[in-house]
């Protein structure tokens, strides 16, 4: 396992060089001045200019940056933002804590509701019951998430007044619904991945022989069929928290949470080229970080992945 | 004959599938005695394997559904009773190994965690001595170093070495009756040998019934005390191995009998059967092997029924049988 996982770990470094560098290259030669971009139509001084030329390394040779860069990275420094003139590392340490709180519940909730009703509709296989959830995991899948987030806010929040319309003031009561809203569309994927390994468990060669062992149904079901079934499907919950983390852009902005997708479309809007850099390098970061963890869940689910 | 273990009577099995019912075994009787090796022979498709899933109760219902007959162990229908009462016999009573051992293990479990599961669940042993009594039976299997294999995963296994864990799951509870569903087909051909000598020296120690499902002449021919020969979900021949083997009556036996290469004796080209075995979703009215057989005739359209030849043992489905048998094959 060890082994496994130092295997791993030195695939993500080529991984690490060439994706940040991608990132890096497709950055600075998008047209337009990012330093005028910040003035607006204004004219700019050309001493101010020439600081931030300074500042930023504009004037170095691309590869430079890059080493500069990269060499502020590994202090765990991303730099400053143009627009805001303060560091990135204080932004995150703002808006982070928010999406990984909205990432976190979403995850508990498509757990939470993916897996038994997959099950379900697994065990009730061509009935009523599981032609209807297939219907319903259809309908929940082709909402768009700000058509719900909308309604949420509508019904949950103001006319009922049962949770929080939007922004982050309530606690952790202010993430429930968009966590909700943000779980609805993954919960459907994952309620049918469960449906699906859980039917072609079924037909595996050693749940015939767990019968043969005259094990109960409830023992042959949760011991044999269960547990290999729900690897595929935890594997696919640690992607789905993974891509959480690098925020929702769309739910964030209907719920007003500031979190790390909010910070995107600002980014963008502003064209902070050096925070857009830090919000992507950080992404490429946090997604390695999240699939080696993956890969290590999944070698502790099923051993035939540990010796390959 | 001593008194029958397990004695399946009339047993009928159907398949209900889109396509229509598909007749996988037709009217079979059997009985088997301890200490007994009885061989069921036949191709692909021709119920062999159903017939004795159908036995264990592992048949998907639907769209597997049991059409008739009876199938008793001691004085235990086991046609339509309780699952508890299925699952007092299945494991302690009646054991099977399957074909192919590596699908048969559940990959994400140790290989002794599931032989041990056998004395946990079915006797309430603890961990310790659950793995004490799985060690033993995993040394009286031939698996070498126990104690390091009870630890390892079936991948980590080879494939005679998974077939002998299947084995020691099997005998665990030191079941009186073992069904063999094809052990050696997935095996090397060298590997083989080795578990049929493991399965005779085994029945030897514990006078247990065996029921060994095969095409494989040679292995019936090397261990089976009697041999039930089916087509297509019907039984065509019965009777005691050596006189099976010496004169096979059916037309259909006496082909497969043909096929089967020598080692002595002129060289010629391998015999086989033409055309291939009828479709069982709609089987004709007459004889199945009527198309095949070189042997047709006028009352083929007939269903032949099993007609005792020779020495009371022996039966065949074949209308020709009352008739002098040719000459031996």
């Amino acid at each position: 396992m060890f082994r496994y996982f130092i295997r791993r770990l030195l695939q993500l470094i080529p991984v690490f060089f060439i994706s940040t560098f991608l990132i890096f290259l497709v950055i600075r030669i998008i047209p337009g001045d990012p330093i005028q971009a910040q003035f607006g139509e204004r004219r700019i001084p050309d001493n101010l200019r020439e600081a931030y030329v300074e500042r930023y390394h504009f004037n170095e040779p691309l590869w430079k940056q890059y080493f500069l860069y990269m060499k502020d990275i590994f202090q765990f420094d991303l730099g400053d933002s143009i627009a805001n003139q303060r560091p990135i590392n204080e932004i995150f340490r703002e808006s982070l804590p928010r999406t990984a709180t909205l990432a976190t519940m979403s995850v508990f909730f498509i757990a939470l509701f993916s897996i038994p009703l997959g099950i379900f509709s697994a065990r009730k296989k061509d009935t009523f019951a599981d032609n209807s959830f297939l219907v319903i995991t259809l309908i929940m899948l082709s909402i768009p998430p700000f058509v719900l987030g909308l309604l949420a806010q509508l019904f949950v929040g103001v006319k009922w007044g049962i949770l929080p319309v939007s922004g982050v003031e309530d606690g952790l009561k202010s993430y429930i619904l968009p966590s909700l809203v943000i779980a609805t569309s993954l919960m459907a994927v994952d309620a049918r991945l469960m449906r699906t390994t859980l039917l072609d468990t079924f037909r595996e060669d050693y749940l015939r022989t767990a019968r043969a062992k005259g094990l109960t149904e409830r023992r042959v079901f949760t011991v044999h069929a269960l547990r290999n079934a729900l690897i595929p499907v935890v594997t696919v919950l640690a992607i789905d928290l993974g891509a959480l983390l690098g925020g929702t852009i769309v739910t964030e902005s209907v719920f007003n949470i500031p979190g790390i997708g909010f910070r995107i479309t600002r980014a963008v809007v502003q064209r902070d080229t050096t925070m857009i850099t830090g919000v992507s390098i950080f992404l490429v970061m946090a997604y390695l970080f999240i699939n080696l963890i993956v890969d290590m869940i999944y070698a502790w689910l099923d051993p035939r992945i540990r010796y390959d | 004959m001593a008194v029958p273990l397990l004695v399946v009577e009339d047993l009928s099995v159907e398949f209900h599938t889109d396509e229509g019912i598909v007749k996988a075994v037709s009217n079979m009787s059997w009985e088997l005695a301890a200490g007994e090796t009885m061989a069921i022979l036949g191709e692909s498709g021709s119920g062999k394997s159903v017939s004795v899933q159908a036995v264990m109760g592992l048949l998907p219902m639907p769209p597997a559904v049991i059409a008739g007959g009876s199938i008793r162990y001691g004085d235990t229908e086991l046609i339509g009773s309780e699952p508890s009462v299925l699952r007092n016999i299945r494991g302690p009573e009646i054991a099977m190994i399957f074909q192919d051992p590596l699908s048969a293990l559940n990959p994400v479990y140790r290989v002794g965690w599931q032989i041990a599961e056998m004395f946990r669940m079915h006797e309430g042993a603890s961990r310790s001595e659950a793995r004490t009594r799985s060690i033993d039976l995993m040394q009286r299997v031939g698996i070498p170093n126990p104690e390091i294999r009870f630890r390892q995963y079936p991948h980590e296994f080879s494939g005679g070495m998974r077939q002998r864990a299947m084995i020691a799951m099997a005998l665990a509870l030191n079941p009186k009756v073992l069904i063999a569903d094809e052990p050696t087909t997935a095996l090397d051909v060298t590997v083989q040998a080795q578990i049929m000598d493991l399965l005779g020296q085994i029945q030897a120690d514990t006078n247990m019934g065996l029921i060994l499902i095969t095409h494989d002449l040679g292995v019936v021919a090397s261990v089976a005390d009697r041999v039930i020969v089916m087509y297509a979900g019907r039984t065509v021949e019965t009777g005691d191995a050596e006189s099976f083997y010496r004169r096979p009556a059916h037309p259909y036996s006496k082909g497969l009998m043909r096929s089967v290469p020598r080692i002595t004796g002129p060289l010629e080209r391998l015999h086989s059967i033409d055309g291939t075995p009828p479709s069982v979703v709609d089987l004709p009215a007459g004889c199945a092997f009527a198309t095949r057989c070189p042997e047709v005739h006028d009352r083929c359209t007939e269903r032949p029924a099993l007609i005792q030849i020779g020495d009371r043992t022996r039966t065949a489905a074949c209308h020709l049988v009352g008739e002098p048998v040719g000459e031996a094959v």
